[in-house]
């Protein structure tokens, strides 16, 4: 084996551009409130040579901080100790060490301007919350590659060092014989894909994104302004029926910027997203503004989770969620999507990924008390604010609120009792899987082996109904399930006699 | 030491249910009486404390004896006697039983939680004392998996023979484990 990397390296020397345009933008960054100030405020007090010269010696410090970085950054690999090596730091010296059975995985990402200057961003992922991921922004196509094969050849070595057996294993004849195929989204499907999605989900991020604004610009207005503006504009509605076509008006405009948001996230999102099948992995690329691309290994993968709702089941597309290992308790963040896949595919890649068939089980479904609780705490609270508010403000329509109330009340009724006869979680031989949701539907999938440990709560007041939550734990998350039966001991007793009793690998 | 016995013998043949140890049978392993000495003693020194400040504070009269400092003292008791009702309960919930394969450990006192480990999934497993523990001769035992903090337990009070004893345990399964694979 050639010893690649056993000295010392640094970056692509282009990568000093990148360096310096994001040392530039952060620094920037915390200062774009005060900049528009001055450009919207009393410009004619300054003196713009000063301004330009102040760019310019900030700039320039920047570069030189850009350079002094770059020649800091090295990294190599330890081929004594098995180990990855990286120091960095321009005012402090960082030195960061990764043995290589840490090293979790390596994957590619890259930005616009990666992109436009030619380089790859190698991401090194390790086990273990003492050491974070490590990133390499600017390195050549040809140095990526080859630093990643030679990590990944060391990560297989130590696997299969770790776990001979598992080519014995009764997938095994699909394993090496396996039906490769490809999943691509085209632009159409993105629209699709956009138009069919969450769009309360985009009005929250309209909404995110307002209120940061907000926070930023708030000290820059007058307070009362606007709400005094506003009171204004209510008091000039007269008649019930004004109020009523306003809410309906900004209800269609929400939910029209809604669906435009979403498609707009989605396209940024998953851009020219492909997922391959090899051998022994899924190799997933996408988005626009960073292209990542991540090889998705069986033994990493610990929740599968199926999204899909009715309108999309109607134009079969199913997404996939994976949650990852992670080595830091922040389990959303190593969730992975794969949106778009056809019912045929998500069924392939979910048995690629899984070790045996699924089978049919025995179904449990939380106690009706779950749904009373849900209905109490819908719309008793609300019922006493209304109460409340009647009684302070003389001049509320009552019997207008009544009505509104009640609608409320009569949809919330039906919307939750539907959800609750949609919940369940079905136990089969080597499978977990907890279906919810009414209008996006999520079933959530662990296989057996994979769970860490159970827990079993028992609030003292549900002691005479004989009911208890269950949490399953796994190495990416805790799943949950609410009021089941005491009966439910029995298959938690099985659960870990099926762990106890496994010899996969669950990592 | 009954609990650390074997159970029953796992078989791999088709098992229905019913056959499986039941974790909900077992008598649970209570911890050592001398936790609540324990944490008594720590309510009380820091009630000590607490007092030796207010009384400090007012021989040097940096306060008056006013209705506010007499609140805030009778707030600071109040709090400490729930805090002792509170583990007075916690402590008498406290229960481990360690099987063959598993050990499980029950807390909690208005939610009663039950957790179970097998030793399959167990990453590693130490003990602590901290400077009180060693004054009344208690030990905890921690268990951790890759399952995040829910997922791990910690058994507080237990006497040194039995913590370390579970320690061993469970480390000597964990590599029996990795022989087996």
């Amino acid at each position: 084996m050639s010893k690649a990397f056993s000295q010392p390296e640094r970056q692509s020397s282009i990568g000093i551009i990148l360096i310096f345009l994001s040392a530039l933008y952060k620094s920037l960054r915390g200062l774009w409130a005060i900049a528009v100030y001055a450009l919207l405020g009393k410009t004619s007090q300054f003196n713009y040579t000063y301004i330009v010269l102040g760019l310019t010696v900030f700039a320039l410090l920047i570069l030189v901080f850009s350079i002094l970085s770059y020649r800091n950054f090295l990294f190599y690999i330890n081929y004594e100790d098995d180990e990855f090596v990286l120091n960095k730091g321009v005012f402090s010296s960082e030195n960061i060490t990764i043995s290589f059975d840490k090293i979790q995985q390596v994957y590619f990402k890259r930005s616009i301007i990666q992109r436009m200057i030619g380089v790859y961003s190698v991401v090194i992922e390790s086990a273990g919350s003492s050491e974070k991921e490590i990133e390499i922004k600017a390195l050549s196509e040809e140095k990526a590659v080859l630093l990643q094969k030679k990590l990944h050849s060391f990560i297989s070595e130590e696997h299969e060092q770790e776990k001979p057996e598992l080519s014995t294993d009764t997938t095994s004849e699909e394993r090496i014989s396996p039906t490769y195929w490809e999943h691509r989204l085209t632009f159409n499907d993105l629209l699709k894909l956009g138009i069919t999605s969450n769009y309360f989900r985009g009005f929250g991020l309209i909404l995110i994104f307002f209120s940061s604004l907000y926070n930023q610009f708030s000290d820059l207005f007058k307070e009362n302004e606007y709400a005094d503006e506003a009171a204004n504009y209510l008091n000039t509605f007269q008649s019930v029926g004004e109020i009523v076509m306003v809410l309906l008006f900004m209800f269609v405009a929400v939910f029209l910027v809604g669906i435009v948001v979403s498609i707009i996230e989605i396209f940024i999102k998953y851009f020219e997203l492909k997922l391959t099948q090899s051998k022994d992995s899924l190799e997933l690329e996408m988005g626009l503004k960073t292209n990542t691309k991540v090889s998705l290994h069986p033994h990493r993968v610990q929740i599968l989770r199926l999204i899909t709702n009715p309108i999309q089941r109607k134009l079969n597309l199913y997404q996939l969620q994976l949650s990852l290992t992670s080595s830091t308790e922040t389990h959303k963040k190593n969730r992975i999507n794969i949106p778009g896949l056809s019912w045929d595919k998500a069924k392939k890649a979910s048995r690629f990924l899984h070790q045996h068939e699924r089978k049919e089980g025995v179904t449990y479904k939380p106690h009706q008390l779950w749904l009373y609780r849900r209905l109490f705490w819908g719309i008793v609270p609300l019922l006493i604010a209304a109460v409340v508010l009647s009684f302070i403000f003389d001049d509320l329509h009552i019997p207008v609120l009544s009505i509104f109330i009640l609608i409320y009340v009569v949809l919330f009724f039906i919307y939750q009792r539907k959800v609750y006869q949609k919940m369940q979680l079905e136990i089969s031989e080597e499978f977990l899987v907890k279906s919810t949701g009414l209008w996006s539907k999520v079933q959530v999938v662990i296989e057996t082996f994979k769970l860490q440990s159970i827990s079993v709560s028992q609030p003292v007041w549900l002691r005479r109904r004989k009911l208890v939550n269950i949490t399953f734990h796994t190495a990416s998350g805790d799943v949950r399930f609410p009021l089941v039966s005491e009966e439910f001991v029995k298959q938690v007793n099985y659960l870990l006699y099926k762990i106890e009793t496994s010899t996969n690998a669950w990592m | 030491m009954a609990t650390i016995e074997p159970h029953t013998n796992f078989t791999n043949n088709a098992i229905s249910s019913q056959e499986l140890p039941d974790y909900k049978l077992e008598a649970l392993e209570k911890v050592s009486k001398r936790l609540l000495k324990k944490i008594l003693t720590g309510l009380i020194v820091f009630l000590t404390l607490i007092l030796i400040v207010a009384g400090v504070l007012y021989l040097k009269e940096w306060v008056k004896l006013n209705y506010i400092f007499v609140g805030v003292l009778s707030a600071i008791g109040l709090l400490l006697l729930l805090m002792f009702i509170y583990h007075f309960f916690a402590q008498k919930n406290y229960g481990y039983v360690v099987r063959e394969k598993d050990i499980l450990f029950q807390k909690g006192v208005l939610v009663i939680k039950t957790t179970i480990i097998p030793f399959n999934r167990v990453q590693h497993v130490s003990t602590t004392q901290s400077l009180f523990d060693k004054y009344f001769k208690l030990k905890n035992v921690k268990v951790f998996t890759a399952g995040g903090q829910g997922s791990d337990i910690k058994i507080p009070g237990l006497t040194p023979q039995k913590a370390l004893q579970i320690k061993e345990w469970i480390a000597h399964k964990i590599v029996e484990e990795k022989i087996d694979e």
